[in-house]
C-alpha cells in the first residue's frame, strides 16, 4: 500500500496537469496554432478532471463522478482532435459534441438508471481506454509519417495510460462493490501513475515534436530557398544560351542585313570618288554622299548593336519597357529573315506606349522566338503573313502575335510550351517553355492557340503582362 | 569607263536606262547616282513585277517609262537585280528578262552567301552573281558590254 491517501496522488497529477499544459503553452509561444491550443486544453481538462477526482468525499458525488468523467471524456476529444488537425483529417465539432453526449449519457443511464456500478466503471474506463489507445495510434502514426521520435513517446505514454485503464476494466469485473477510483488499490495507483507519466512525457513530448517541427520548416524553407536560387540562375543560363543560339541561327540573315548597308556605303564612297576626279560634283552633292555614308554607318551600326545587346548575359534589371518598342526592334532583327521568305508583317502598335515592367532582352527573348516560330511555320504555306497588335486594358499590357500559318495541331494543343515538347525536325523544344518561364517571372502569361479563321487560322500567341501605371513609368 | 551608247541604243535619242531592282532605297539611290555619273538613267523597281510590268518590245528592244518629273521613254540596256527580293525571285526576273531579250546585260547581287545562293537554283547562262558589298568596277566589267 501506498503511505498515503490516493486523493494526494491525484490531486498531485492533476497540479501538474495544470502546470505542464501552462508550460508548454508558453515555451511554444511563437508557433501556437489551432492544434497547440486543443493540445494545452485537453492537459488543462484533465488536471481539472483529476483534481475533481482528488475532491472525493469533499465535493458532491455529481461532481467528483459524472462531471470528472464529462470533462475527462472532452479533453480526450480535444487531444483527439488536436492531432487529427495535424494529420489534416479533423472531425467535425458537432460530431464530437454528439459522441461526447453519447458516452455520457449512457455512462449515466449505468449509474442513474441500471444502478450497476460495476458496468458503469467497466464501460466508463472501457471507453477511456479505447479513446487513448486511439490517440496513441494517432500519435504512432505522426511519428512515422514525421520521422519524430517525440511523437513515438507521446504515443507509447497514452498507450501505457489505455493499458492502466484496461487493468482496472479487468479487476472490477464481477465485482459488484461501490467502487470509486480511490478505493481500488494497485489498479488506482496505477492509474495515477500512468497519468503523471502521460502528462509529463507527453505535454515535453509535444513540445519536442513542435521543435522538430519547426526546425524541420526552417530547413526545408532553407532548402527551397536554394534550389529557387538555383533555379533561376539555371533558368537565366538557359535563356543567355538560347538567345545565342536563335542569334547563331539568325546569322546568315544578319550578315545579309549587316551587307545592305555596307553596300551603299562602298557605292556611296566609289560614286563620290569617281565624281572628285572627274570633277563633277559640287560641294552640296559631296556633302550629301558623305551624309548618306554616315546614315548608313549608323543603320550598320545599329544592326551590330541589336545584336550585341541581344547576346550579352541578362542582368535582370526590372525596368519601363515599352512593349511596342520590343516588338519594333526584334521585327528589325528578323527583317532579314522574313524578307528572305517572302513574309509581310503587320503592326498596328497602340497611339499610347503600352509600358511593362521587366527586362528588355528577355522580353525580347520571348517576341523573337515567337516571331522565329512563326516565320519557320509560314515557310510551309502560300499566305505569309505575320500580324502583331500590342494594347493596354484594364490594367494588363496584351501583346498578340498571330500568323498564317498551318497553326497548332490538335494532338500538339495541350503540349505546346512545355519544355523538351517540339514538332521540328532540329528544334530543341525549348523556346516557348523558357519564354513562358519568362512571362511568369514577371507576373505574366503566354498562351498559345489557333487564331480565328477570318485571321488566317494560323498560331496566335498572347503575352500578357502587368502593364505599368503611368506614374510609375 | 564610259558606258558604251553606241552599241547599246537603238534610237540616239532615246535615253538609255539601266534597271535597279533592289528592296533597299539607299543601295538603289547609289546605284542610280553611279549611272548618271555615266550618263546612263537609272529606272529602280522594288519587285520583280513592277519592272516586268513596265516594260513594252519595240522592234527587239525593251522599252520602259522612267520618272523624270513626267514620265519619259526609254530604252532599258541593262538591268542590276538584288537576288532576295519579294515576289518573284532576282533569277527568275533575270531569266523572264532574258527571254525578252537575250543580249540584256544583267547582273544580280546579292547579300546572300554562296550556299544559300543554291536554295533559289542555277544562274541564267552569261549571267553573274556579285556578293554585296561588291565594287563598282567589278560591277561595271559584270554588265560587259555596257560599260567598256
Amino acid at each position: 500500500m501506498i503511505p498515503f491517501d490516493l486523493r494526494t496522488a491525484f490531486l498531485i497529477v492533476g497540479l501538474l496537469y495544470l502546470l505542464l499544459p501552462t508550460v508548454t503553452w508558453i515555451l511554444l509561444t511563437g508557433w501556437h496554432s489551432c492544434q497547440v491550443s486543443l493540445w494545452c486544453s485537453g492537459g488543462l481538462l484533465i488536471g481539472c478532471s483529476l483534481l475533481l477526482v482528488a475532491m472525493t468525499g469533499k465535493l458532491a458525488e455529481w461532481a467528483t463522478v459524472s462531471l470528472a468523467t464529462l470533462v475527462y471524456l472532452i479533453s480526450l476529444f480535444v487531444y483527439i482532435q488536436s492531432l487529427r488537425l495535424d494529420l489534416g483529417i479533423p472531425w467535425r465539432k458537432r460530431w464530437i459534441a454528439a459522441a461526447v453526449m453519447v458516452i455520457f449519457l449512457t455512462f449515466e443511464w449505468f449509474h442513474l438508471g441500471l444502478q450497476n456500478f460495476s458496468l458503469r466503471v467497466q464501460f466508463n474506463f472501457g471507453v477511456a481506454a479505447g479513446l487513448l489507445l486511439y490517440l496513441a495510434s494517432l500519435a504512432w502514426r505522426i511519428g512515422r509519417e514525421e520521422q519524430s521520435p517525440s511523437a513515438r513517446w507521446i504515443a507509447c505514454v497514452y498507450g501505457l495510460s489505455a493499458v492502466s485503464l484496461l487493468f482496472r476494466v479487468i479487476t472490477v469485473m464481477g465485482s459488484d462493490r461501490v467502487t470509486n477510483l480511490l478505493n481500488e488499490g494497485l489498479s488506482s495507483q496505477l492509474i495515477a501513475l500512468a497519468s503523471l507519466f502521460s502528462n509529463v512525457i507527453g505535454h515535453f513530448g509535444y513540445i519536442g515534436l513542435a521543435l522538430d517541427r519547426s526546425m524541420r520548416r526552417e530547413l526545408k524553407a532553407a532548402a527551397e530557398l536554394a534550389r529557387d536560387e538555383e533555379g533561376r540562375r539555371l533558368g537565366k543560363q538557359i535563356a543567355h544560351l538560347d538567345r545565342q543560339r536563335a542569334i547563331g541561327e539568325l546569322a546568315a540573315s544578319l550578315g545579309h542585313e549587316l551587307n545592305q548597308p555596307l553596300t551603299a556605303i562602298l557605292t556611296n564612297t566609289q560614286v563620290a570618288k569617281r565624281g572628285i576626279q572627274s570633277g563633277r560634283f559640287d560641294n552640296t552633292q559631296l556633302t550629301e554622299f558623305l551624309d548618306k555614308i554616315v546614315y548608313n554607318t549608323w543603320r550598320a551600326r545599329q544592326i551590330i548593336e541589336r545584336i550585341r545587346s541581344f547576346i550579352r548575359p541578362s542582368t535582370s534589371p526590372c525596368e519601363p519597357v515599352n512593349l511596342n518598342l520590343v516588338v519594333f526592334e526584334v521585327a528589325e532583327l528578323v527583317a532579314g529573315e522574313a524578307r528572305h521568305h517572302n513574309i509581310t508583317f503587320g503592326f498596328s502598335p497602340s497611339i499610347r506606349p503600352v509600358h511593362v515592367a521587366g527586362d528588355p532582352i528577355q522580353l525580347s527573348q520571348i517576341v523573337l522566338n515567337v516571331f522565329r516560330n512563326a516565320i519557320e511555320a509560314l515557310t510551309l504555306v502560300q499566305r505569309r503573313e505575320i500580324q502583331v497588335s500590342c494594347i493596354c486594358r484594364d490594367g494588363r499590357a496584351i501583346l498578340s502575335i498571330w500568323d498564317t500559318g498551318p497553326g497548332i495541331a490538335p494532338e500538339a494543343t495541350g503540349k505546346v510550351g512545355t519544355a523538351f515538347f517540339t514538332t521540328k525536325t532540329n528544334g530543341l523544344g525549348l523556346g516557348l517553355s523558357i519564354s513562358r518561364s519568362i512571362a511568369s517571372q514577371y507576373g505574366g502569361t503566354l498562351s498559345i492557340a489557333n487564331a480565328k479563321a477570318e485571321d488566317g487560322g494560323g498560331a496566335r500567341i498572347e503575352l500578357n503582362l502587368p502593364a505599368l501605371p503611368e506614374e510609375k513609368r | 569607263m564610259m558606258a558604251n551608247l553606241q552599241t547599246m541604243t537603238a534610237n540616239p535619242k532615246m535615253l538609255s536606262t539601266v534597271a535597279i531592282v533592289d528592296d533597299d532605297l539607299d543601295i538603289s539611290n547609289a546605284l542610280g547616282m553611279w549611272l548618271n555619273l555615266h550618263a546612263l538613267h537609272s529606272a529602280p523597281h522594288h519587285s520583280g513585277e513592277s519592272l516586268l510590268s513596265s516594260i513594252q518590245q519595240e522592234d527587239g528592244h525593251l522599252i520602259t517609262c522612267i520618272d523624270k518629273g513626267i514620265p519619259v521613254r526609254s530604252q532599258l540596256v541593262g538591268a542590276v537585280i538584288d537576288l532576295n527580293l519579294p515576289g518573284v525571285s532576282g533569277i527568275e526576273l533575270a531569266r523572264a528578262l532574258r527571254t525578252l531579250d537575250p543580249d540584256l546585260p544583267i547582273t544580280i547581287i546579292t547579300a546572300l552567301s554562296a550556299d544559300e545562293l543554291a536554295h533559289f537554283g542555277n544562274l541564267p547562262e552569261g549571267i553573274r552573281c556579285l556578293e554585296k558589298p561588291f565594287d563598282l568596277n567589278e560591277l561595271e566589267n559584270a554588265l560587259f558590254p555596257l560599260f567598256q
